[in-house]
Parts: C-alpha cells; sequence; structure tokens
C-alpha cells in the first residue's frame, strides 16, 4: 500500500522521466536492452502492468542476444507484474509458471526489494517447492595442472535426481568430458584435462552443460554455461629412435687387399735371394750351393703375406671406437634428457577454465 | 650496478637451466689408426748351414743359432739388443752382440749399431777371437693392414772398428721374414730367413765364413698394432 501511494504522488515526475528515459538509457548504460528492462521496471512501478509485462515479453522475445542476467530480469518483471497487490490484476497461473521457470535453474531466487511483496514471496516460495532446479557452481577461474589435476563444479538439486556433465566445443564436436552422478540432491564433478598424456582441451570457447533429471518426476532440466579454456599446444622434444649411424666414424681401416703383393713379394724374394744370391766370397761361392730352401721359404712368406692381405678387415681405429662410444652414451644420455624433459612439460601442463557460471 | 650485474647472472643462469636438453654431438672426424710405440722381447733359432773357408779348404756344417731380440720402438726412433750364439758341428762357435739404433718409422728405417763377434772352440772357450764392428743399413716393417701380420726386410753391412779393425775385411747380414701377432694375447712368432757373411782377415789371409738358415722365434709383443 505504501509503495502504492509513493508511486502516485510521483507519478507527474515519472512521466516526465519516462519520456526522457530513451535517451538518458543510451547515454547512461548504452544498452537499448536494459533501457527496456529499465522502462518495464518503471512501468512496474507506474501500477501499468500491461506495459510492464509487454516490454518484458519485447526483452525475451530478442532471443540469444540477452544474457542470462536480462532475460531473468524479463521473467521476474513479467512475474511480478502478473500478480501484483491489486487483486484484479493478478493472472497467478501466469506468474507462478514464471516462476517456476526461474527457479528450475536457479534455485536460491530471491525477488529485488522493488518487485515483490508478501503474496508474490509466496507464490516464489510454492515455486520453489514444486519445481525440479537445479544449481551449479564453482571457482570461475580453474587451473588444472598435469594429467592426475582435476578441475570441479558442484550441483545441486531441489529434489534428488541424477546429473550429467558434458563439456563440448562451442563451435560443435565431440565433448572431451561427461561425467554423471547418480541419484542425489547434491555433488561435486571432478574431471580431468589430460588423457595419458595428452591435452584434452584446445584454447577456444566451450559450453559447458549439466543436465539434472528429477529422480521421481523424471523432468530433465538442462543449464548450460560458456566457458573460456586456454590450454596450450603441449610440445614435445623430438626424440630420435635410434642413433643417426651416418654419423659414426670408420672403426677400422679399409682393407689392405691387393697393397700386400708388394710386400709380400718383397719379403719372398728377399728371402730366396738371401738363400740363393747373397753368397760369401772365393771358395764358398764356387763349391758350396745355394740353399734349396730359400724358394720355398720365400713362397711361404710371399704367399703368406698375400693371403693375409686379402683376409685382411682392416685395422681397428682405437680413437674412432671410443669416440663412437662416447656418441652413443650420449645419445642414450640425451634420449633420458628430453624424456624427462618430455615427462617435465606433461606433469606442468596447465588447462586453465574460465567458467561463466550464467546459465544461459 | 653489482645487484643489477647479479640479477642479470642469475636470470642467464636460469634462462641456461631452463633450456632443452641437446642431442649427442657427433664425433669430429677420423682418427689415426693403430698405436705408435712397441716392446719386443724374443728367441730365436736359426737351423741351418755354416760355410768356412780356411786355407782354401771349405768347411760345411749344419747346425743352429739360438738367441735373444729385444727391440724397443717409437714412432720415428727404437732401440734394439740382439745377442745369440751358433754351434755347428766341429767349426768354431759363433756368438756376437749388438745394439742397434733405428732411425725414421719402421716402414722404412735406417739402422745403425756396434757389435761383438767371437769365434772360439771348446779348446779356447777363455781366448776367442773377437771382432768389433760397426753397423749400417736398413730396415723396413709393413704391417698388413689388422691381419696381425707383418714383413720385415733387414740388410746391413758390417764396418770394421775398434782394435780389430785390422782383423775384418768386410761383413754383412740380411734378413727376410714374417711376423704375426695373435689377436688377444701379447705374443707373436716368427718365420723368415737370415744370412750371415763375415771375412775375417790376418795379415794376408782371407777367411771367409757364410752362415744362413730358416730362423724362427717367438716372444712378446706389447704394442706395435
Amino acid at each position: 500500500m505504501n509503495r502504492r501511494i509513493a508511486a502516485m504522488v510521483g507519478v507527474v515526475p515519472i512521466a516526465l522521466a519516462l519520456a526522457a528515459a530513451p535517451m538518458r538509457a543510451q547515454l547512461q548504460q548504452g544498452s537499448p536492452i536494459d533501457d527496456l528492462l529499465k522502462r518495464a521496471g518503471d512501468a512496474f512501478n507506474d501500477l501499468n502492468y500491461n506495459r510492464a509485462d509487454s516490454l518484458a515479453h519485447q526483452v525475451l522475445a530478442i532471443g540469444k542476444q540477452i544474457t542470462a542476467a536480462q532475460r531473468t530480469r524479463a521473467l521476474l518483471v513479467i512475474a511480478a507484474a502478473s500478480y501484483p497487490e491489486e487483486t484484479a490484476a493478478q493472472k497467478r497461473a501466469v506468474a507462478l509458471a514464471t516462476l517456476k521457470q526461474i527457479v528450475r535453474t536457479n534455485l536460491s531466487l530471491k525477488l529485488p526489494q522493488e518487485l515483490t511483496w508478501a503474496g508474490l514471496d509466496s507464490l516464489v516460495d510454492e515455486a520453489k517447492r514444486t519445481t525440479f532446479g537445479v544449481e551449479v557452481s564453482g571457482d570461475k577461474e580453474q587451473v588444472v595442472v598435469g594429467p592426475q589435476g582435476t578441475a570441479s563444479l558442484k550441483v545441486r538439486g531441489s529434489r534428488p535426481g541424477s546429473y550429467r556433465l558434458t563439456i563440448m566445443p562451442e563451435s560443435g564436436g565431440s565433448a572431451a568430458v561427461v561425467d554423471s552422478l547418480p541419484a542425489t540432491t547434491s555433488g561435486e564433478f571432478r574431471f580431468k584435462t589430460m588423457r595419458g598424456e595428452q591435452p584434452m582441451f584446445t584454447s577456444g570457447d566451450w559450453s559447458v552443460i549439466v543436465t539434472g533429471v528429477d529422480a521421481s518426476s523424471r523432468d530433465t532440466v538442462t543449464v548450460r554455461y560458456a566457458a573460456r579454456v586456454d590450454a596450450p599446444a603441449l610440445e614435445f622434444l623430438p626424440i630420435a629412435a635410434k642413433l643417426d649411424s651416418s654419423k659414426l666414424l670408420k672403426e677400422r681401416t679399409g682393407r689392405f687387399g691387393a697393397k700386400s703383393v708388394f710386400p709380400g713379394l718383397l719379403v719372398g724374394a728377399t728371402a730366396f735371394a738371401l738363400a740363393s744370391s747373397v753368397r760369401a766370397q772365393g771358395n764358398i761361392k764356387t763349391k758350396v750351393a745355394a740353399d734349396s730352401k730359400g724358394v720355398a721359404v720365400g713362397g711361404v712368406l710371399a704367399l703368406s703375406t698375400i693371403a693375409a692381405g686379402f683376409a685382411d678387415k682392416g685395422r681397428w681405429i682405437p680413437a674412432n671406437i671410443a669416440a663412437n662410444k662416447a656418441y652413443g652414451e650420449a645419445f642414450q644420455k640425451s634420449v633420458v634428457a628430453m624424456q624427462a624433459e618430455n615427462r617435465r612439460r606433461i606433469a606442468e601442463y596447465k588447462t586453465t577454465f574460465h567458467i561463466d557460471l550464467e546459465a544461459r | 650496478m653489482r645487484s643489477f650485474l647479479i640479477a642479470l647472472a642469475v636470470a642467464a643462469a636460469a634462462t641456461a637451466g631452463a633450456q632443452a636438453p641437446a642431442g649427442p654431438v657427433a664425433p669430429a672426424a677420423p682418427k689415426a689408426a693403430g698405436s705408435r710405440g712397441e716392446l719386443r722381447i724374443s728367441g730365436f733359432m736359426i737351423n741351418g748351414d755354416r760355410s768356412f773357408d780356411f786355407a782354401n779348404t771349405v768347411s760345411t756344417e749344419t747346425g743352429s743359432i739360438k738367441g735373444v731380440d729385444v727391440l724397443l720402438r717409437a714412432k720415428a726412433i727404437g732401440i734394439g739388443f740382439r745377442s745369440l750364439s751358433g754351434t755347428y758341428g766341429t767349426q768354431p762357435h759363433v756368438t756376437s752382440a749388438d745394439l742397434r739404433v733405428y732411425l725414421l718409422p719402421p716402414v722404412f728405417s735406417l739402422v745403425v749399431g756396434a757389435g761383438r763377434r767371437a769365434l772360439w772352440s771348446d779348446l779356447n772357450a777363455t781366448t776367442p777371437s773377437q771382432f768389433d764392428i760397426g753397423i749400417a743399413g736398413v730396415s723396413s716393417t709393413v704391417a698388413i693392414g689388422g691381419s696381425g701380420l707383418r714383413t720385415n726386410v733387414a740388410g746391413a753391412v758390417y764396418l770394421p772398428g775398434g782394435k780389430s779393425k785390422d782383423k775384418i775385411k768386410s761383413g754383412m747380414e740380411g734378413e727376410a721374414s714374417i711376423l704375426y701377432r695373435f689377436p688377444v694375447v701379447p705374443l707373436f712368432v716368427q718365420v723368415g730367413y737370415r744370412t750371415e757373411l763375415f771375412t775375417a782377415k790376418s795379415g794376408t789371409r782371407e777367411t771367409p765364413e757364410e752362415v744362413r738358415g730358416i730362423r724362427i722365434g717367438g716372444g712378446l709383443q706389447l704394442g706395435g698394432r
């Protein structure tokens, strides 16, 4: 009653204000939607319930461009305009249905002082009592570190129900996270952001969808939130599968092969010459025959040398063997170090969620 | 300013620590093969003949020489010691010892040295005929790749020297052999042929002799691969 009198006394200034409202609202808030909402509220205060209802419906008719808060505000005005103190103007069913619509995703609904009165508050209580509603809460910014880190969202229902969480890209595609809670009035979803060693999310806009199903009535409520995810690409150091053998040094010299012919012939011929041609002077040279074993010895020396040359596989090169071994050990060490670095990158990988917990 | 420099250093260290591990660095360039030093200690035997011309009468006997050979070589220099003693039937025994220095790499070395050669019989074992000699020659040892086999060809002339200078007319030696070093154990064997010629003189009388035969030996070898 007091509000009514006050409204009647102030009708002239309000009328003047209404005339200038569009321009002022644009200047003060810069939003035509907020202007419409303000005009609806003003109409309600002027007891012009039909106009308030009409303006609020205009806001709802805008569709997806309005925010969740604007939508809720519009519904509140409709509910209040449908159930004012004036009995003649009351449309209880409409008000209750509207309030139920709000309560489904806003369990803790409390009407603003300027819109409510005791009767309407009772109607809100009735709506809460008879409606299956869901409320989701949690930190708006969550940083999940590593494969074991988790993010969480709490869910509460007005009645026992089962709940399902789905997080999927805004642009469409398969869900990154799907989780569910059994019949309960409240619970907590905990989900990881990495599957094994790979991030499940990519940076961008995601939709967080929570669906609640009333255990008794099977009434289903779906709440959708927007989330921005910062999940930089997880880059690993490339680890070679095996050592690059092309960089190894030769561990043997080349085969000796035909190079053995000359030293073979030289040693063989020398042995033969020593046995047959290198002789003492005088009587010994003329009276003592050459050593016949020279041919055989020379032949054995020459053939052994040449055969060894062709059988040769090359001389070992210790310095190169050591260098190759060191190279192999360094390779193994680098593999271990790179694997450790990659494990560190996995363990320290961060996924950041910015969740707008205002239902859309 | 000091604080700034410290902060700069800490930041640089932190940046270095945060760097990703680097891959292995490949060996830079091929290295030379084989070791350069060598120590060889061996015993050997020469089975063959000794011909001895005394007063226009040639005596040839079959016998053997046994000896010890030690060689220590670095890349371009080496030192060797040889001692041998031979017995050929009824002929005087021959004993000699020498010390040699090798210059230049084994594949072609100049050899200089000095030694003493003695002829003695069982009847005058304490008063042998002794000859001091200088030695000059060449030696070539070629490794046949990594087979473990090496060839050795050597020749030297004996130069009269010392108090016995007037008792020596000429002398020389030659040897051709192959040496095989076993792959794992530091042992080697040697097979070859050796000839020594020596002509002693006393006044106008010359006494040529010729020793030749198959040389077989073996021993310890460290390095020299």
